[in-house]
C-alpha cells in the first residue's frame, strides 16, 4: 500500500473550523478500507476502458493507449490520494452522552444523537473491514430523518465498547 | 351523520377465543373496488384488435372475471382473526400463509373508516394503531360490521387495561364508545366554516382530473375534436374565426382565466367539503378523537403522548382574516394519504391555543418577535441557479424563435420569490420549545418541544463554509423531513445546537 507516500503529499491539516472542535479521527487503518473499496470501482472502470481501447484500436486504428493511459493515470491518482482525504473528513465523539459523527467535505454534515434517543444499535463488519480488524457502528433513532447514523472505521473492540456504553443508557432511560 | 360510527350497545366479551372471518359483504366491497377498472379494461379490449379474435377475447374476459371472483373469495376464506388472551392474531395469505400476532399492549388505538358503500351496508374498516413506524397497515381488518367493530374496540381496550398499561383501568373502557358522544366537542366545524375552508383550498385538481380523463378516453373521441375550426364548423359558425378581432381574443383569454378561477374555487370547496364535513374533535381519556367526512367517514384517535410537534399553517389572506390550520405530527399514522394529522382545518387563534393547551405545546411567539436568518439564503442559490435559464433562453431564442426572448421578462420573478421566502423564514428558541417558520404563500409555523428532538445535524456545503454559514436539521419522529433552519452563522448554529440538546 502506498499510504506512506500519500502521507508525504497530503499532511493532515489541523482543523480550523469551530465546528470540528472535539472531534476524534477514526482509525488510520480505515484508509486502507477506503482504498480497497475505491480500487474495486477503479478496476471496473479500467476493465471497461481496456475493452474500449481494444475495440477502438482494431476498428478505428486509434493510437495505442489513448483511452487506457489517462484512465490508468486518473485511477492511480484516486487510489493514492482519495483515501487519505476521505478518511480525514470523518470524525466522531462519544462525549457528554451523545454520539457525534461528522463526515464529508463538499457537503459536510455533523450529526449529534443523544444516547437516550437511540432505539437500537448495530455493529457490522464487512469482509474488507474484517481484514483490517475494523467494524462500523450504526445507531437507529425514532426520527424519520437521520433514522440511521453510521460511523465506520472503528476497531471492533472500540465499536463494541461504545455499543455497550450506549446500551447502558438505553436501559437506564427505560427504567 | 357521524353518529353511525358509534354503536352503543353491550358487548359479549366472553366470546373471544374463536377464529373469525371478515364480514361476507367484504367480498362485495372489494369487488366493487375492482369492477370499474375491469369494465374499462373490457371496453378497451372490445374496441381494439382485429375482428377474428373477438370471440377469444370474450372467452378470456369471462375466465378473467371468474378468476377475479375466485381469488377474492379465496382470499376472504383464508383471512381470519382471533382475539386471544394476550394478542390479536391475524392469519392471511392464499399461497404463502402469514400469521401476525399483535400484543394488546402494543395496540395504541383502534381507528375506523367507512366508505360510502360500507356505510350503506353498515360496515367499517378497522385499523389498529401500533407503534411501528411503517406504512400503517400492520393491522387492518377490512371490513367488519359495526357491531363487530365496536366489540373489537371494547375487547382490545379491556385487555389492554387488564395487562396493566399506562392507562387507568377503571374508566378506560366504557368512556370510549359512550361518553364521547354526549360531551361537548373540543372543536367542531359547521357547514359555513367548512365552506370557508374550501374557499382557501383553491385547487385545480378537477381540471387535472378532466384532463386525465380526456387523455385516457380519447380513443372514444374523433381525432380532431379539439380543432377549433372544426368545432365552429360543426356548430355552423363557418367563417367566424376569421371575423374574430383582437378584442374578442382578449375577452376569450379573460373568460378562460375566469372559468379557471371558478373551477379552482369549486374544486377546492367540493374537495374540502367531502373531507371535512361534520368535523368534530373530542378530548378522550388519552388524547384526541377526530371524526369527519361526507361520503367516507373516518374516526381516528390520537393519543396525546404520541404527539411530537405541532404545525400551524396559514396563508397571507388567511392570516389577515385571522384563520389558522392546526396539524400535529404524531407517531400514529393517519388514514392512508396524510402524514400530518389535521386537528383543526380552519380555526381562530384562540381556538388553536385552546386545543394546543391540551397537548402541552405552547404558541407564545410569532413572526414579528422571531429571528431572521442571513440574507445569503436568498441570493446565494440565485448566483448558481439563474445563469442556467438565462443562457437557456438566450440560446433557444436565437436559434428557435425570437419571441422566446419575452421569457426574460419572467426572470425577475425568481429573485422576488426567493427573497419573499427568505423573509418568511424565521426561528426562535423560547423556553423549552423551538419555533421555525417558513413559506411566504403557504406559511407554516412548526412548534417543536425540545424533548422531542431525536438528532441534530449541522450541515455546511463548500459554498456556505466559504461565507461562514451553516444549516441546522433536526430529526423528529413521525415527520418525513427534518425541521430545518437555513443560513445561520456557524457560531450561532453551534450554540443553538447545544441549547437544543441540553434539554432533549
Amino acid at each position: 500500500m502506498s499510504s506512506s507516500l500519500a502521507e508525504i503529499f497530503d499532511q493532515p491539516v489541523p482543523s480550523v473550523s469551530a465546528l470540528d472542535a472535539g472531534l476524534q479521527p477514526v482509525e488510520p487503518a480505515y484508509r486502507n478500507v477506503i482504498r480497497i473499496m475505491t480500487a474495486l470501482v477503479v478496476l471496473a472502470v479500467v476493465v471497461a476502458a481496456g475493452v474500449i481501447e481494444v475495440v477502438m484500436h482494431v476498428k478505428g486504428g486509434m493510437q495505442q493507449g489513448a483511452v487506457l493511459a489517462p484512465v490508468l493515470a486518473f485511477g492511480a491518482f484516486v487510489i493514492v490520494f482519495l483515501p487519505q482525504r476521505k478518511w480525514r473528513r470523518w470524525g466522531y465523539s462519544g462525549a457528554d452522552e451523545q454520539l457525534r459523527v461528522a463526515r464529508g467535505w463538499l457537503f459536510r454534515t455533523d450529526t449529534i444523537v443523544p444516547f437516550k434517543r437511540i432505539q437500537h444499535i448495530d455493529v457490522a463488519q464487512g469482509p474488507v473491514e474484517r481484514l483490517f480488524g475494523l467494524a462500523s457502528l450504526t445507531v437507529h433513532t425514532a426520527g424519520t430523518h437521520n433514522s440511521i447514523v453510521t460511523l465506520p472505521g472503528l476497531t471492533r473492540p472500540d465499536a463494541e465498547a461504545m455499543r455497550d456504553a450506549m446500551r447502558l443508557h438505553i436501559r437506564r432511560e427505560a427504567e | 351523520m357521524n353518529e353511525t360510527l358509534i354503536a352503543p350497545q353491550s358487548v359479549p366479551i366472553a366470546d373471544t377465543a374463536t377464529e373469525r372471518r371478515l364480514h361476507p359483504l367484504t367480498l362485495l366491497l372489494n369487488l366493487s373496488r375492482q369492477l370499474p377498472q375491469a369494465i374499462i379494461g373490457l371496453i378497451a379490449l372490445r374496441l381494439s384488435g382485429p375482428d377474428e379474435i373477438r370471440g377469444w377475447v370474450a372467452l378470456i374476459a369471462f375466465f378473467a372475471i371468474v378468476a377475479m371472483f375466485g381469488t377474492e373469495f379465496w382470499k376472504w376464506w383464508r383471512f381470519s382473526y382471533r382475539l386471544g388472551e394476550e394478542e390479536l392474531r391475524i392469519a392471511s395469505g392464499i399461497i404463502s400463509r402469514n400469521v401476525r400476532s399483535i400484543p394488546y399492549e402494543r395496540i395504541q388505538d383502534v381507528n375506523l373508516e367507512q366508505g360510502l358503500l360500507a356505510r350503506i351496508l353498515g360496515m367499517a374498516k378497522v385499523r389498529l394503531e401500533t407503534g411501528s413506524s411503517g406504512s400503517g397497515d400492520e393491522g387492518v381488518l377490512d371490513s367488519v360490521d359495526l357491531a363487530e367493530a365496536s366489540r373489537l374496540r371494547d375487547v382490545i381496550r379491556l385487555r389492554k387495561a387488564a395487562q396493566g398499561t399506562t392507562e387507568p383501568a377503571a374508566e378506560a373502557a366504557p368512556e370510549f364508545t359512550h361518553a364521547a358522544a354526549e360531551t361537548r366537542p373540543m372543536f367542531a366545524m359547521d357547514t359555513r366554516r367548512v365552506l370557508t375552508a374550501g374557499v382557501f383550498n383553491f385547487s385545480l385538481v378537477f381540471f387535472a382530473l378532466v384532463g386525465a380523463l380526456v387523455n385516457n378516453l380519447d380513443f372514444l373521441l374523433p381525432g380532431d375534436i379539439w380543432d377549433p375550426y372544426r368545432l365552429l364548423k360543426n356548430l355552423g359558425y363557418d367563417g367566424l374565426m376569421a371575423a374574430l378581432d383582437l378584442t374578442a381574443q382578449i375577452i376569450g383569454v379573460v373568460a378562460v382565466l375566469f372559468s379557471l378561477l371558478i373551477i379552482g374555487l369549486g374544486g377546492g370547496i367540493i374537495r374540502t367539503a367531502l373531507r371535512e364535513h361534520g368535523f368534530r374533535l373530542d378530548r378522550t381519556e388519552t388524547g384526541f378523537r377526530r371524526r369527519r367526512g361526507l361520503i367516507t367517514l373516518t374516526d381516528v384517535v390520537m393519543p396525546l403522548h404520541r404527539i411530537q410537534a405541532a404545525v400551524i399553517a396559514t396563508g397571507p389572506l388567511r392570516r389577515r382574516l385571522g384563520w389558522f390550520e392546526l396539524k400535529v405530527q404524531s407517531l400514529a399514522s393517519d388514514s392512508d394519504k396524510e402524514s400530518d394529522h389535521a386537528i383543526a382545518p380552519l380555526a381562530h387563534a384562540d381556538e388553536v391555543r385552546g386545543i394546543l393547551n391540551e397537548t402541552g405545546i405552547r404558541w407564545d411567539t410569532d413572526y414579528p418577535e422571531m429571528q431572521p436568518v442571513d440574507p445569503a439564503m436568498w441570493w446565494v442559490p440565485l448566483v448558481f441557479a439563474l445563469p442556467v435559464p438565462m443562457i437557456g433562453i438566450g440560446v433557444s431564442a436565437t436559434f428557435a424563435n425570437p419571441w422566446l426572448f419575452l421569457l426574460y421578462a419572467l426572470l425577475p420573478a425568481v429573485p422576488v420569490c426567493s427573497r419573499l421566502h427568505w423573509r418568511a423564514h424565521r426561528y426562535a428558541l423560547e423556553g423549552t420549545q423551538l419555533y421555525v417558520r417558513d413559506g411566504f404563500w403557504a406559511q407554516r409555523l412548526t412548534l417543536l418541544p425540545l424533548r422531542r428532538v431525536q438528532s441534530v445535524d449541522i450541515t455546511q456545503s463548500a459554498v456556505s463554509r466559504f461565507i461562514g454559514l451553516a444549516e441546522i436539521e433536526i430529526g423528529v419522529a413521525g415527520r418525513s423531513s427534518p425541521v430545518t433552519i437555513h443560513a445561520i452563522p456557524l457560531d450561532d448554529a453551534i450554540a443553538l445546537r447545544s441549547r437544543l440538546l441540553a434539554l432533549s
